[in-house]
């Protein structure tokens, strides 16, 4: 444990002084700044473009930060030969993929709180605090626009363990394409089920579809959670489309990150340097 | 008792489908004792890293297994000790030298009321002091190499590896790590490394082995290999004026009253030479004219692979 600690803040210290992160972390905050100038809109109209701008570029940040800087950190720790060091020093190869994911989901976090505060007090400012006008609006915002981040963290744990996984075995080139793709997919789940029911109504079971179905299996649900539609309409829709109850959208998060990371230190177990 | 010891020990790489297979190490087998330093030499692709790769579980083996400090690497899968220097390291390039040992100080659980104390010790002594502040990334290559040494001897290892130590090196920096060795030996540990400088292995080791191809050529101490106590001696002595050579049983260059000329071996040359400083002849230098350990390389690698171009 105190191997997976010392890894992981080596690694979040290493990030938060690596530029590129300053480069993503400025695109993500030009583009919430960006919605102030829409929210010149009627006010109702603003705020929704603001919302929706902002949880956008929170969950679109952690995509970024996964593919640029997640992915390299393996390979650069290769290349450096630093790894060979801490292996040699009697550090397991699990406990050097834990430390990596560990220093990856905190320098997210990290940043995607920072942006979280930055989102809150712009909404804060221009709703003109609690007190709004149609109080329900203002209590509800603060109320879904914490929620849909917080149940982003959890998605984001899937992101960067995915991206851990495929450079554990990967080229970072490759990884990043990898993990874009499982974040695309994984965002649209609904539909791709959609597909797949419409594709077997048409066609009955092909293998095909049964292969599609193997994909819609193995993929990250990541629309159970994204609670944006919420946050930014509180459309309370039915239960089953969108508000899936939070605490199994949580498991799934927890889980299907744990599974990826337990096949990220197999594969990097049995790798040869 | 051997610190590291390797059986008949064999890496296969596969290559690309077209290229096939490569052995890069061919049934190795050697064995380092306790509290020497051991130098592992050869070639530019002799197998050198692969084989430190195979100790360190970086890498398995084809074929073959190895001991590292008593743990079987095949079987045992026990945390072991062991101090590792790569070759063209370069680091985390964002952590300041003390970060960069601070790192390696947790990961090796030293308590931290030790730490700040161990830390300044290794600076210390690998004479980085001065740059503890400074981030890896301006670092030189000498720098680079030292702050690589103090990391490998954070947690007090008892065998030292090292991949090329000296690689990149100016003489004096060459000089520094030369004598950083030694100490380690003077600390007890045993070292184990690589490297193309033979003069300064010639300096320092004690034994050697002379790997090409993946294949062992040789395996012993220097004296053996290079045979010192049977090895010539070049001397040259001022004769007294109106002298000749001839006068004290001398031959060989003989001009302005300047004799050189070769003995067979140590013992004569000790004999010789007090017999003739009693006759008043001057002794200039004496020079063992022994064989270099580069002559040893060349003539070894030559022998099994005439076609090879030497790249040392
Ligand atoms: N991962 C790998 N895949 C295929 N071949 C490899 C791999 N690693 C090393 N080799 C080959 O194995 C041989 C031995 O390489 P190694 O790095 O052990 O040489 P070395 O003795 O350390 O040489 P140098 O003095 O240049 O450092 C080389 O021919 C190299 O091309
Ligand atoms: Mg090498």
């Amino acid at each position: 444990m105190i191997e997976i600690i010392a890894i992981g803040l080596n690694t979040f210290r290493e990030a938060i002084r690596n530029r590129v992160l300053y480069l993503i972390l400025l695109f993500a905050v030009l583009l919430i700044g960006s919605s102030l100038f829409l929210s010149t809109l009627a006010l109702d109209a603003g705020l929704r473009v603001i919302k929706n701008l902002g949880l956008t570029s929170i969950n679109v940040f952690g995509l970024l930060v996964a593919m640029f800087i997640g992915v390299n950190l393996i390979p650069q720790e290769v290349e450096s030969k630093t790894i060979y060091t801490i292996i040699s020093q009697g550090v397991r190869r699990w406990q050097f993929v834990l430390g990596k994911f560990l220093g990856l989901v905190l320098t997210v976090y990290a940043n995607m709180l920072l942006m979280a505060v930055l989102l809150l007090i712009i909404l804060f400012s221009i709703m003109g605090g609690f007190a709004h006008p149609i109080m329900t609006l203002s209590d509800a915002t603060f109320f879904w626009i914490p929620a849909a981040i917080f149940m982003q963290l959890f998605e984001m744990l899937i992101i960067v363990s995915v991206a851990i996984l495929f450079s554990s075995f990967s080229t970072p080139i490759l990884s990043a394409v990898m993990t874009l793709m499982v974040y695309v997919i994984g965002n649209m789940t609904n539909d791709f089920w959609d597909y797949i029911r419409l594709e077997s109504e048409k066609h009955g079971n092909t293998i095909f579809t049964g292969f599609l179905t193997f994909i819609w299996y193995l993929c990250p649900h990541l629309d159970l959670l994204n609670l944006k539609k919420l946050a930014v309409h509180f459309e309370l829709l039915p239960l089953d489309q969108t508000a899936f109850p939070f605490a199994v959208a949580m498991f799934h998060g927890f889980s299907y990150s744990a599974i990826v990371l337990f096949i990220a230190c197999l594969a990097f177990s049995k790798r040869d340097f | 008792m051997a610190v590291l010891k390797t059986e008949n020990l064999t890496k296969v790489f596969r290559r690309s489908w077209r290229r096939g297979k490569f052995t890069a190490l061919d049934n190795l087998s050697i064995e380092v004792h306790e509290g020497e330093i051991f130098g592992f030499l050869g070639p530019n692709g002799a197998g050198k890293t692969t084989t430190i790769k195979i100790l360190l579980r970086l890498l398995s083996p084809t074929a073959g297994n190895a001991f590292v400090l008593g743990a079987d690497l095949q079987a045992d899968p026990t945390r072991f000790h062991v101090g590792y220097m790569p070759e063209n390291p370069y680091f985390y390039r964002f952590l300041t030298g003390e970060e960069f040992l601070k790192f390696y100080a947790r990961l090796n659980r030293v308590p931290s009321k030790d730490r700040q104390r161990r830390i300044d010790h290794l600076l210390e002594m690998v004479g980085m002091t001065h740059a503890r502040h400074v981030p890896l990334k301006e670092y030189s290559k000498g720098m680079t190499q030292r702050i690589g040494l103090a990391q490998a001897l954070m947690h007090d290892p008892k065998l030292v590896l090292l991949d090329e130590p000296m690689s990149g090196l100016d003489p004096i920096g060459r000089k520094e790590i030369r004598d950083l060795i030694y100490s380690m030996k003077d600390q007890g540990r045993t070292i184990f490394f690589c490297s193309h400088i033979l003069s300064d292995v010639q300096d320092i080791c004690s034994r050697v082995a002379i790997l090409h191809r993946g294949k062992l050529l040789k395996l012993g101490s220097l004296d053996d290999l290079l045979g010192s106590e049977k090895s010539k001696v070049r001397v040259q002595l001022r004769v007294p004026e109106q002298g000749k050579p001839a006068d004290y049983g001398l031959s060989g260059d003989f001009h302005d009253g300047v004799l050189r000329t070769v003995f067979s071996n140590t013992e004569e040359t000790n004999q010789r030479l007090f017999d003739l400083r009693g006759k008043g002849v001057q002794i200039l230098s004496v020079v063992p004219e022994r064989r270099s350990l580069e002559d040893l390389f060349v003539e070894t690698i030559r022998a099994t692979d005439p076609k090879f171009a030497l790249e040392t």
